[in-house]
């Protein structure tokens, strides 16, 4: 799991590749420059910016303090429907669920991931899924079985900016005193889908599509969302395993309740589709 | 002046004279345990396994550590303010012997765990808010460098022959090895997820740290700093923070935070050689210098665990202050 990238290598590396090969061009990539990530995103910057915008340059400004350590760069490139530009590492999508099936479809034809960050549809993760589509943000069906197991009427969340432990006091005061907002839901899937595709050029070693997806579908392959468990995505829908959070009566409730003990993939996997109930049909 | 000093002295000799237990408990030693919602420092006799003082510190106690010639015990504070220095943010020096307050450093924004060097002049603490390690000189509190490290930087450790400080970072999943010659950063490496402490061997040939989801401990090469090896704990799922190695440098001891124990890890073989039931959520984690005790700051239960290392079992449980963070041990 753990690998080695220090900045002498990364620079060691650099200056071979750039003895070797032609300069390349400010602002694009290719398999010269391993770890320069390029993140298409659609529908960048509403006025005023919303907790996905927020969530998104949390996430790039968080990488690109990493990427002073370990060398390499990170951009959000705005791209519009079907229409990427090239050199492109992976595709994030907002909540639209109509440009959600579009984006994944071109991402599809163009080789890149997509990390569907703000869709909860169900129909992504079944019929419509793909095997280049990973899903950040938790189904409605992750999010129906989470108030059936807190047993409360309440609303279901991926996140709360109130939580405290794992780390997520932290993580929601650094967003805080960054935009002097709450940390909500849809900001922390964004910012967790830079995180996650950050951490997977880092670890793959590579910011290429292809290799990037072979990172994210490893079975070894995990991530931290500040949730106190090891994210995981599922191989047969891509949706990541994660706890969610009922909102209920000024009380906050941690579905499952204790991760502590039993094996932490099985019990995430309480939430949601089954590998027996999937109508996704990716060969994984 | 010297009047002073003289008749303190007479009074130190009056109140050894007079107490004779305080005398076992110097032969026996302190603990010192950092109460993080109490915000105060327990002192634990340990030869009678009893409370004899708490102190008031001011602030979130998080980091404890004794000073090499266990006249200071330093303790991190902090004021909770995000991303800004405020008056609770401070490395706080308790003079052992009166158990009074002694200084009160400034180190940057939430201060959350630190390292002595060896020779005790220095301090590197880890600044969880902001990014960055800074380093002050114990003698005078004076700043002497604010070195840029990974997001949530955590765990701090010394190489036994001072060269190197070592910061673990839980967001960016990072280590950061500083050269304390320099005062910079010379490398980073990427660890496994939450990196939680970090340890060097009494021979500083490896570094130990833990990974808290990823439920690991890594194995870094103490001078190379390259990554030796990744051991799974308790099958991934034994969520580890503190980490000690026996003096002797033949076992590991990892307080699993959320599992409620320690993992015993030969260090030479890396195999999990068994587990040792201890109280709720322990995170801090001391070994006594004979290598005969292990402690752990237990938060959720309000308690310090006292572990005999050769049967590896819990032989007493003290209480102590709210929300026990660290543990620091003083001959």
């Amino acid at each position: 799991m753990s690998s080695h990238i220090s900045r002498r290598d990364f620079l060691a590396r650099a200056a071979t590749i750039m003895a070797a090969m032609p300069r390349v061009a400010p602002g694009s990539h290719g398999a010269s420059d391993p770890l320069s990530l390029r993140i298409g995103v659609a529908n960048l910057g509403s006025s005023p910016p919303d907790g996905h915008d927020m969530g998104l340059t949390l996430g790039v400004e968080e990488a690109t303090h990493a990427a002073e350590m370990f060398g390499g760069s990170i951009e959000l490139v705005p791209i519009a429907d079907k229409n990427f530009p090239g050199a492109l590492s992976a595709v994030v999508g907002d909540s639209d669920y109509a440009r959600c099936v579009a984006l994944a479809r071109a991402a599809d034809a163009a080789g890149l991931p997509f990390l569907n960050v703000a869709s909860s549809a169900d129909a992504l993760r079944g019929a419509g899924c793909r095997r280049t589509m990973f899903h950040v943000a938790p189904s409605d069906a992750m999010y129906r079985d989470a108030r059936s197991a807190a047993n409360v009427e309440g609303q279901s969340l991926a996140w709360h900016p109130s939580l405290v432990r794992f780390g997520a006091d932290t993580l929601n005061k650094r967003f805080l005193a960054r935009f002097n907002r709450p940390m909500t839901s849809e900001a922390w899937t964004a910012w967790l889908g830079v995180k996650i595709l950050w951490e997977s050029s880092l670890r793959a070693r590579s910011a290429e599509p292809a290799q990037l997806m072979d990172y994210l579908t490893r079975d070894t392959t995990q991530f931290d969302g500040h949730k106190g468990v090891p994210l995981s995505f599922r191989p047969w829908d891509r949706q990541l395993r994660q706890p969610l959070y009922v909102s209920a009566d000024s009380r906050v409730i941690e579905v499952p309740s204790d991760t502590s003990r039993e094996g932490s993939r099985d019990l995430l996997d309480r939430l949601g589709v089954r590998k027996s109930d999937t109508s996704c049909r990716i060969a994984s | 002046m010297s009047d002073r000093i003289v008749r303190r002295g007479w009074l130190h000799l009056l109140v050894a004279l007079s107490t004779a237990p305080a005398l076992s408990a110097q032969r026996s030693g302190l603990a010192f345990v950092s109460n993080e919602l109490s915000q105060d420092v327990t002192v634990i006799d340990l030869a009678s396994n009893t409370v004899v003082a708490a102190i008031p510190v001011g602030g979130r106690a998080r980091g404890i550590q004794a000073a090499p010639d266990g006249r200071r015990v330093y303790v991190a504070t902090s004021d909770d303010k995000p991303q800004r220095e405020g008056a609770g943010d401070a490395i706080v020096a308790i003079d052992v012997a009166s158990r009074k307050i002694v200084g009160r450093f400034r180190i940057g924004s939430d201060p959350e765990q630190f390292g002595i060097t060896p020779d005790g002049t220095r301090i590197y603490a880890s600044n969880e808010d902001g990014g960055t390690a800074t380093a002050i000189d114990t003698r005078n509190g004076s700043h002497l460098a604010t070195l840029v490290v990974g997001i949530e930087p955590e765990g701090v450790a010394i190489s036994p022959d001072g060269r190197w400080a070592v910061v673990t970072s839980e967001t960016s999943n990072s280590l950061s090895v500083i050269d304390t010659r320099a005062n910079k950063v010379v490398d980073n490496l990427l660890v496994d997820l939450r990196p939680r402490a970090a340890v060097f061997t009494p021979d500083g040939t490896r570094v130990f740290v833990t990974a808290e989801i990823g439920g690991t401990l890594t194995v870094i090469d103490g001078r190379t700093h390259q990554t030796l090896k990744t051991i799974s704990l308790e099958r991934g799922e034994g969520k580890p923070v503190g980490v000690v190695v026996s003096p002797d440098g033949k076992r590991v001891y990892v307080a699993n935070g959320r599992a409620g124990t320690i993992s015993v890890i030969d260090a030479a073989s890396y195999q999990e050689l068994g587990t040792i039931i201890v109280g709720g959520r322990p995170w801090g984690i001391a070994i006594a210098r004979d290598g005969r005790r292990i402690y752990t700051a237990n938060g959720l239960s309000n308690t310090v665990s006292v572990v005999d290392a050769s049967l590896n079992k819990v032989i007493a449980t003290i209480k102590c202050g709210q929300r026990p963070w660290g543990v620091a041990l003083v001959r």
